[in-house]
């Protein structure tokens, strides 16, 4: 787990917010400065559509973890 | 402090910062404030890599279960999201004289903030304050007018993309921080910028 910084994305309607983006752009200052991968993992229901542009967009590996319950999935949620 | 990263962190509702490390054994979880870092904004056009793994969920670790998402109230300031924000201060005057800013963000599209006296003098809503106890913003472009620069206010607005700065002190702190400066009386200078931005705008 140490070895890697994850950035857990949040999004709302098939969309990424605003803040996750923010996020990202710290992942790779992060990266740099600690000299470590940064991957991606999104919860949620339907992903495919979000992680493939996430991964495209960033160049970073993307892990969906998918879930029916995880539908409307809110970082205070889980 | 033996942490190798450090991070301010607010407390009492932005009135005090924490400067703060990492102790312990990893894993670490980090939160951020929207708009305290600048978003990735770049499309790199990379061959995907991503997985979608089912993972098994049992309701007794669903603490909450969201309903519904209601949008939030009209009328609700978001200047987070704002492109251009034109921001008055204490040195307008006056609530009434205030219009000027306002016209200025009507005629560019812009969000309207306040310093902390302009909300406190109940010139314009609470919601409009930038600065430790109002919101943080990062816009591409931050008109700041009338505004002196007290560090609570700089520390919500530092980070916009181009700063320009109309006080009538040279000394005033909030020219430290903009990339252009204008020295005069703010009752002056914004009708001429209001005029300039209506006649772009045609």
């Amino acid at each position: 787990m140490s070895d890697k910084i994850i950035v857990l994305g949040e999004h709302r309607e098939n969309k990424m917010k605003r803040i996750f983006w923010e996020t990202i752009g710290l992942g790779f200052k992060l990266s740099t400065v600690l000299q470590k991968e940064v991957s991606v993992v999104l919860l949620g229901k339907n992903l495919d559509s979000l992680a493939q542009e996430v991964s495209t967009k960033t160049d970073l590996e993307v892990i969906g973890l998918v879930n029916e319950k995880c539908e409307n999935y809110t970082p205070e949620g889980l | 402090m033996d942490s190798q990263l450090q991070w301010i962190r607010q407390v009492f509702n932005g009135k005090l910062n924490l400067r703060v490390g990492i102790k312990g054994d990893p894993p670490y979880l980090v939160s951020l404030q929207q708009g305290a870092f600048a978003a990735f904004e770049k499309n790199l056009k990379a061959r995907p890599r991503f997985v979608c793994h089912a993972v098994h969920v049992t309701d007794d670790v669903l603490k909450r279960k969201v309903m519904e998402i209601i949008e939030a109230v009209q009328g609700k300031v978001d200047l987070s999201q704002a492109e251009i924000i034109v921001a008055g201060g204490r040195g307008l005057g006056s609530k009434r004289k205030f219009q000027l800013v306002l016209d200025l963000a009507e005629t560019l599209g812009a969000g309207v903030g306040a310093s902390r006296p302009v909300t406190d003098s109940g010139w314009l809503p609470k919601e409009h304050q930038v600065g430790s106890s109002g919101q943080t913003v990062m816009p591409k472009l931050y008109i700041a007018c009338g505004i002196s620069g007290a560090i609570q206010h700089l520390v919500g607005m530092s980070n916009s993309g181009c700063i320009v700065a109309i006080n009538k002190d040279p000394h005033a702190p909030i020219f430290q921080v903009a990339d252009f400066g204008i020295v005069g009386d703010v009752l002056k200078v914004l009708p001429v910028l209001i005029e300039l931005a209506k006649e772009i705008r045609k």
